[in-house]
């Protein structure tokens, strides 16, 4: 019976259980507050490209949609082990009255988006394609040990 | 009715010539597209407004057809567009110049990043993934 019993915790336990579980939910609603914000940044002259990640059993692969963007300008760079930076220069600069907006003033001529790498990859191996517009970027994904299967 | 859209494939980077492919709500109309030229799909799963469509059409008898694109999933494919109006003109006999949409093709995905951004969100929600997997009738 007292085997079966359920261990009683202390009150630090829940404490710390509770506090984990306010920073998880902070942590989403951070992400949240981060994906919403405007798409471009007048400062920088920059806007960010419509970027997708997508996991596959031996890589990752990245891709960014660059209209108006010339493969030499293209720049891949892993800023750490679990970011990719995607930065390129159009072919001539976007002034917000050529997308039909007439209530701002400025002008784009970068894009430029920092993606999240949900893997451990090998970004020394990592091969990239341009074409249609739509870059690709392949990353390996580190290799971890051999189960033997019996 | 006709509704026009895409169907998301993997390799859409390296398909020179689009694809487009018909769904109809009824067998005659299956065979009107068949005789058009336009391949039909056969088995498989349709997601998003115009599957409604169709099936809505469907339930009240009323003629519908789809005219779907070989397609990015989640960006702007001006260039799938334009494949679809060029097979709804043959359908209609109606001569629709597509030449704006290609050679603007770079400008209009600029101008639809932060609409296909939200989109994206939307085809999450309403699983368009779907359309991936493999059907099963037995």
């Amino acid at each position: 019976m007292a085997e079966t019993r359920r261990r009683r915790r202390s009150i630090f336990d829940l404490i710390s259980d509770y506090v984990e579980e306010l920073e998880a939910l902070s942590e989403e609603l951070g992400e949240v507050a981060m994906t919403e914000r405007p798409s471009w940044d007048l400062r920088s002259c920059c806007v960010e490209p419509l970027c997708s990640v997508f996991v596959a059993t031996d890589e990752v692969v990245v891709t960014a949609d660059l209209p108006n963007t010339d493969t030499d300008t293209i720049k891949v760079e892993q800023v750490n082990a679990e970011t990719l930076e995607i930065r390129a220069e159009m072919k001539r600069k976007i002034r917000f009255n050529e997308l039909g907006i007439t209530h701002r003033q400025g002008e784009f001529q970068f894009f430029r988006c920092q993606t999240h790498i949900p893997v451990s990859v090998d970004a020394k191996r990592m091969q990239t394609k341009f074409k249609r517009g739509i870059l690709e970027v392949h990353l390996p994904r580190k290799k971890g040990y051999r189960i033997k299967v019996e | 009715m006709v509704s026009m859209g895409g169907i998301p494939v993997q390799d859409r980077q390296d398909i020179e010539a689009v694809k487009v492919y018909g769904a109809a709500s009824n067998p005659p109309l299956l065979k009107t597209l068949s005789d058009k030229g336009i391949e039909t799909l056969h088995d498989g799963f349709i997601v998003g407004p115009y599957a409604l469509i169709m099936r809505y059409c469907a339930e009240r008898n009323i003629p519908a057809i789809a005219l779907l694109a070989q397609s990015f999933y989640n960006y702007p494919d001006p260039e799938a567009a334009a494949a679809t109006i060029k097979e709804f003109s043959k359908i209609t006999g109606l001569n629709i110049d597509v030449s704006k949409l290609v050679e603007g093709g770079e400008e209009i995905r600029l101008r639809a990043r932060d609409v296909m951004k939200r989109t994206t969100q939307e085809l999450n929600r309403m699983k368009k993934t779907q359309e991936y997997d493999l059907p099963l009738y037995v």
